[in-house]
């Protein structure tokens, strides 16, 4: 099917390109500059993601000059596949508009939870070094510190602890402070979650740990800091956290994710 | 479907971050490699038997550090050069779980048991589906597979010169190879991203609204298919499916490599973006005959019996 107005059709193929590269590169370089990548892709991949919006910047700048524009003799393109390849081309740019202001919702926790006993590899992506410096810090920390005095554990170091026999036996009745996104479960008992994200948001784990104890809190996913006794299951070894004090911190720690 | 679309927003946004960059790094290097390389002659060099250029293309994935998205514009783009059918489909199946990069994060994610059975395990399972695939497609013949497009044997020039954008005349008049490089990159990245946003956003409305099964882990036999639909309904890139696979609490040996082998080959954007360089037809066969041979592989890999692989089974009971 030939349109009425080839030239012009012809003209708005030819520009969709610069002008769809154009917005997909401003969409990545804005979420790169802003730190907002951080919560929907696994910094490995930030380097590739800023180079590529870059790249695509250059390209929809130098286009006319990389590319000729269409002679007018060329066959010309139907309306109705033009018009559907102009949606899905911008169709990122249009999700980008309408992403959520805090992006990970609690919807978005709660679909994706698993319990606070994964196997140690899962960590591997997030606890840089090697394990067995971090065997030692934690093992060191707990035989140093008397039990009624808390220490400071990411969510993660304690997943990667309770993997270990004579670390959880070290840190079982011990004070802890831990982070993490408030979930509500029952009057009695809530979680405390945090997002892994391997590559991507699509694969975005969330693990969580039981904590025994009430808040007053009444929004989904606030981010606590929270002081509790240490306990585990002694069938599962599975981590749960007896509620001594919490606080809404507020800055946010650095989590390397 | 309305309650659900910031979560299908989000999964569609970071899809779209997450392989934009790749599938435009693989339209790169299928731009460079057929300007610059004398490709007709590496492929005129190549053996025609089956089997044996399906260990070729088996050998490029094990030495090229590539994922699906990069795979696809590159197998496309030589395909339409003439390389033998079973050695592009063998590097495109078994090449994103092959390649340095996938097995060195399976290494990682193992590392606390026994990364080199698990990389054995891998590959094994890897090599078999991706040959099963391959000499299977390749039997059913080029023109039954392929799309018409990607068929058209007509010279580079001439099947660009009807395409959307055409490289400026100042520059292929100073550098023919670079223009040609440039046109290339743009057409087949251009070609293939159409698919791959339309993947995207299907992944992320199926997973959204599936978003039960991606916690389902089951015990037993029933583990396998659970973890064979998580794999086909997170898309996972294979840089990173060594450690979604454990993150996943008492799953089975044979259910976590059904995960992993699965994933590289078959999951819902894969799916859509096969469209680019297969027939319908041909995409059933696929989905078919990888659900098949992974259940079976990990169906056999679940009767081995446990003291073998003991060193490599992590529990929480340890």
């Amino acid at each position: 099917m030939t349109s009425p107005h080839p030239n012009y059709l012809l003209r708005l193929r030819y520009f969709l390109i610069p002008l769809c590269f154009g917005a997909w590169g401003c969409v990545l370089l804005r979420l790169y500059l802003s730190g907002q990548l951080a919560q929907i892709q696994n910094p490995t991949y930030h380097p590739f993601t800023f180079g590529f919006a870059l790249i695509l910047i250059f390209i929809a700048i130098s286009f006319p000059l990389l590319f000729d524009p269409p002679e007018t003799t060329s066959a010309s393109p139907s309306l109705a596949a033009l018009g559907g390849r102009a949606l899905l081309l911008l169709l990122p740019f249009f999700a980008y508009l309408h992403l959520p202001d805090d992006f990970i919702s609690t919807n978005f926790l709660r679909q994706r939870t698993s319990s606070a006993l994964l196997s140690p590899g899962a960590l591997k992506r997030f606890l840089p070094g090697k394990p067995g410096e971090l065997y030692r810090l934690l093992k060191e920390q707990a035989e140093t510190t008397p039990k009624d005095q808390p220490v400071s554990l990411d969510l993660l170091e304690l997943i990667y602890l309770s993997q270990d026999k004579q670390l959880r036996e070290l840190y079982d009745g011990h004070q802890v402070v831990i982070f993490g996104q408030w979930l509500s479960e029952n009057p009695t008992q809530f979680k405390l979650a945090r997002l892994l994200i391997f590559c991507c948001a699509a694969d975005g784990r969330t693990v969580t740990l039981n904590v025994h104890g009430q808040t007053d809190l009444k929004d989904d996913g606030s981010w606590l800091e929270v002081i509790g006794t240490l306990r585990y299951d002694a069938d599962t070894n599975i981590p749960k956290l007896e509620l001594i004090n919490y606080t809404k911190p507020e800055h946010l720690p650095d989590f390397n994710m | 479907m309305l309650p659900h679309l910031p979560e299908i927003t989000l999964i569609f946004t970071s899809l779209f971050i997450q392989g934009l960059p790749f599938l435009f790094l693989g339209a790169l290097i299928s731009g460079l490699v057929s300007s610059f390389l004398p490709i007709e002659k590496l492929i005129a060099w190549m053996p025609r038997h089956p089997l044996k250029s399906a260990c070729l293309g088996l050998c490029a994935g094990l030495v090229f550090p590539s994922c699906e998205c990069i795979g696809l514009p590159l197998v496309r783009r030589l395909t339409r050069k003439g390389l033998p059918l079973s050695a592009g489909l063998a590097y495109l199946f078994a090449g994103p779980a092959i390649n340095p990069i996938a097995l060195s994060s399976t290494w990682l994610a193992f590392s606390f048991e026994d990364p080199i059975t698990a990389i054995c395990l891998r590959l094994i399972g890897a090599i078999l589906i991706a040959l099963i695939l391959a000499l299977s497609l390749h039997r059913m013949g080029r023109t039954w597979v392929l799309r018409p497009e990607v068929l058209a044997t007509t010279p580079t020039n001439e099947h660009l010169a009807q395409s959307p954008v055409i490289a400026a005349s100042w520059l292929q008049a100073r550098f023919p190879r670079l223009a040609n490089a440039v046109q290339i990159t743009l057409v087949d990245f251009l070609n293939v991203s159409l698919f791959y946003i339309f993947g995207a956003l299907i992944a992320a409305t199926v997973q959204t609204m599936g978003s039960t099964f991606l916690n389902q882990t089951g015990t037993g036999l029933l583990g396998i298919p659970l973890m064979m639909l998580a794999a086909i309904l997170s898309s996972v890139c294979s840089s990173a499916d060594a450690f979604v696979a454990k993150s996943y609490v008492n799953v089975s040996l044979a259910a976590t490599f059904a995960f992993l082998w699965i994933g590289p080959v078959l999951d819902l954007k894969l799916i859509v973006i096969y469209h680019s360089f297969f027939q319908r037809r041909a995409i059933v066969l696929l989905t078919i005959l990888t659900l098949v041979s992974v259940f079976l592989l990990a169906l056999a890999l679940s009767v081995i019996p446990a003291d073998y692989l003991n060193a490599i089974y992590w529990s929480t009971q340890r």
